[in-house]
This record gives C-alpha cells, structure tokens and sequence, in this order.
C-alpha cells in the first residue's frame, strides 16, 4: 500500500498541508519542498492537488493567483479564520488520538488481559 | 493565452518537457471544462518550471506515474459530477448532429436532390441520431484510446490526428447510415424535434450546474481561485469606470461624489440583469424563431420551440441572478474604500 494512498494517511496530510499554510502564504511548489523536507518525499502535485482543493471546498483556505519568476502565473495559498480555528481544533484531536493509539500500538497494546 | 503558455513550454527541456507534453495530451484527452484544465495546465507548467530552476528532477514533483497524477489533479479540478460532462458532451454532440441536419437540409433545397437523408424540409431520424451516437461514442473511444496510449507510453506523436481520424469515422458512418435507410423503415424528423432534445439537454446541464453552484450536491459553492478571479474583475471594472466618469466630470467642473457613483452603479446592475434575465432569451428566441420559419415555413411549432428556448435561456441565466448579489456586495466595499482613501487623502 503507497503511503498517499492510506486512509490515515488522508486525514493527516490535510493537516500537515493546513499547517505549512498557516505560517505564511505559499504555493504548491513550496509546500511538496516542505513535506520532502519533513520526510514526505512520496507526495508530488498530483497527491497535493485534491488535498489543496479539499480544503478550499470547505473554505480553510483562500487562493489567489498571482506572479510567477518563471512560469506564467501561480496559485497561492492563504490560511481563512475558519481554517486557524480548524487546524486548533486538528491539533488537540491529532495529540489526543495518536496518545491513545500509540499507547495500544506502540505501548501496551499486545499486554492486555481478558476480562 | 495559449500562446502565452507556449512561450513558457519553451522554456522547459529535456524530460521536463517530455513530461509535460504527455500530462498536456492526457489532461486534453479527459472530460473536464475548457478553462478548468487550462488553468490546471497553467499551474502544472509554473511547477515543472520552477522544479527545473532548482533542479530538482520532474518525478519528485510529478511522481512516476503520469496516470495517476492527472487523475489525482482531474478530482482537484472537477467540481461538477460526471453527469455533468456527459450532458456538455451530448450537448456538443447534439449541436452537431443539428449542424449536419440543417447541412444536409439546406443543400435539398438548394439542389432539390431525391436522397434517402432528406425529404422534403425533414431529414432522416435515424441519420441524425446515428451520427450523433456514433461521434459520441467515437469520441469517447479515442479519448481512452489516446489515455491509455499515454499512461503506457509517454508522450503520444499520433495525438495530433485525433481530430481527423474522429471526422474519417463520423464520414464513414454518415455513409453507413445513409445506406442503412435504404433497408430500415424511413422515419424522418424536423428541425423542431431536433432542437427539443438540444434545449432539454441544454436545460438539464444549467439545472445540474446551477444546483452544484449553490452548494446542492456537495455542498459547493465555487472555487475560491475562480471567486478571487472574478472579484478582482470586477472590482478592477468599478475603479476603472470610477476614476474615467470623475476624470470626466473634473474637465467639466463637476462635483462627482462616489455615493452619486454607487447609486448609478446599482441602477445600472439592476437594468442589467433584468436585460440579460428577460431581454436577452426573448432576442436571442426571436432571431432564432426568424431562422427557423425561413427553412421550415412552419409558424406554429416555431412559437413552441420559442417558448422552451426562453425558458432554457431563463435557467442558464440563474448563475447571473446569482452573481447580482456579488455585484452589490463589491460596489458596497469599493464605496467604503474610496471614501476611506478620500478622507485619507484630505486629513494629509
């Protein structure tokens, strides 16, 4: 199974896509050379592109076109106040879920007793 | 703009450029709209060329499989469900049929010929549908053909004949067909039948489309790329009208408030939409309605045929009755800006 196409992996890239876009506008080159950065090196464009438009169909976020240094124009991304209050609230579900679930996977999972 | 792009596809090399051209012919060969996959191209290009700067190779970008990422970046794009593109395609090929039925009618009456396609001011139903499902499924098997071709291969040099070898195949079955009337029983049909299925499926498209727009079927309501485009459109027209109409009144010595620009701006989208609403359908049905009774002769199918038509052009004009209220909102924020930038301007 290719990573990008886990159902977990789905959900996550959401966030982490959320994320790069909260720190300051960007573009889709940029965010596939954070992600590389980060170890993400399977996600191309094609993976992003649903992705970034996912969260523009839900309004997170804001896209502009603007000038390219090379190309003939570009698509930018911006961070909405709907989409700051998303990602807050991503963030507390994310710690909570992956504390309960690393506990199983990772901790005692493979300990437990029947009752 | 598409030389524009061109310009830009020069400027790639190499394997960039491969690549390109096969992402280029497979996103051309798949069912989308026109501008939606020109835009998508637009930004595909921008990456490739700005992963070729930074030399970084076309796969960490696209990722190996062309296949897969233009169907990945057709999702990103395709806001409307399938239905949709198949009743565009059916319309387009509709129009077709009725091109080629008013061809084939025209020469009758301009040769009186005794074919088996035309009789009298009628052409054959089973022509006109015959060419219509067959260029239909014949464009819908080369496109997958060519996809097919490309996901497995790369870049396709025989791409550039699609257009051709889908006119061979629609000739070769116009022929069939008229050979077939010979055998089949004759059942002929006039113009008003033929632009019946036209305005029902031109309806049906408006329909869906219009639902999808107001948030429907997947709770859309429009990208926010093509809101921004729009906007700034828009807004760009109203500072533009302003600053000429002020200029104007200026040389004259007169005073031009914005608030006098606002409530002409207003009267102005409301006239508007009342002519792109109601006018427009009853012009366009008209002139269509005098076209009709030239070739056919017959008044009363024509004043049906006008009646659906407006009603056809009433639907497809909802998407402007829905701009409207944009429209105001943006005159309202340009108002609330020039006045700030005037009271700005005299505190200084």
């Amino acid at each position: 199974m290719k990573l990008e196409e886990s159902q977990l992996m789905k959900g996550i890239l959401e966030g982490c896509v959320l994320a790069i876009i909260a720190v300051r506008e960007t573009y889709g080159y940029e965010i596939i050379s954070v992600l590389a950065d980060y170890g993400f090196t399977d996600i191309q464009d094609g993976t992003l592109y649903p992705v970034l438009t996912r969260l523009e169909k839900k309004e997170l976020i804001i896209c502009r076109i603007g000038k390219s240094p090379y190309g003939p124009k570009r698509k930018y991304f911006n961070i909405s106040e709907e989409g700051k209050k998303y990602l807050e609230q991503f963030k507390k579900t994310y710690l909570d879920i992956t504390l309960r679930a690393n506990s199983i996977i990772l901790g005692d999972g493979g300990k437990y007793e029947k009752k | 703009m598409k030389k524009n792009k061109d310009e830009y596809k020069l400027k790639l090399t190499g394997n960039y450029l491969n690549q390109y051209e096969a992402i280029e012919q497979y996103i051309e060969c798949s069912d989308s709209m026109y501008n939606k996959k020109e835009e998508c191209l637009e930004e595909i290009l921008d990456l490739l060329l700005t992963a070729q700067v930074n030399e970084r190779l076309p796969e960490e970008v696209i990722g190996k499989d062309i296949k897969t990422f233009c169907d990945n970046v057709l999702k990103g794009i395709n806001y409307h469900s399938s239905i949709f593109y198949i009743a565009v395609r059916f319309t387009a090929i509709s129009f077709t049929a009725l091109i080629v039925g008013i061809i084939f009618m025209v020469l009758y009456n301009v040769f009186g010929g005794q074919g088996t396609v035309v009789v009298r001011n009628q052409v054959s139903i089973i022509f006109t549908y015959g060419i219509a499902l067959t260029t239909g499924l014949f464009d819908f098997l080369i496109d997958f053909y060519f996809r097919k071709q490309i996901a497995k291969n790369g870049k396709n040099k025989y791409i550039k004949f699609k257009g051709e070898i889908r006119l061979a195949l629609v000739v070769l079955c116009s022929m069939l067909f008229s050979l077939l009337e010979e055998t089949f029983v004759k059942k002929y049909t006039t113009l008003p039948r033929m632009l019946l299925i036209v305005v029902i499926t031109l309806l049906l498209v408006a329909v869906v489309d219009c639902i999808e727009r107001r948030g429907g079927f997947d709770g859309l309501n429009g990208s926010s790329y093509r809101k921004s485009k729009d906007r700034e459109l828009l807004k760009t027209a109203l500072y533009l009208k302003y600053e000429k109409k002020s200029n104007r009144n200026i040389r004259k010595n007169k005073v031009y408030s914005v608030e006098y620009f606002a409530k002409k701006q207003k009267k102005e989208i409301e006239i508007g939409h009342v002519m792109q609403c109601i006018l427009f359908p009853f012009i366009m049905a008209e002139v269509f309605l005098c076209g009709y009774s030239i070739l056919a002769k017959e008044l009363t199918s024509g004043i049906f045929i006008l009646f659906i038509l407006i009603l056809g052009l009433m639907v497809i004009n909802i998407k402007l009755i829905l701009i409207k209220k944009t429209q105001l909102k943006l005159l309202q924020e340009f108002c609330e800006e020039r006045i700030d930038k005037e009271n700005r301007n005299n505190g200084e």
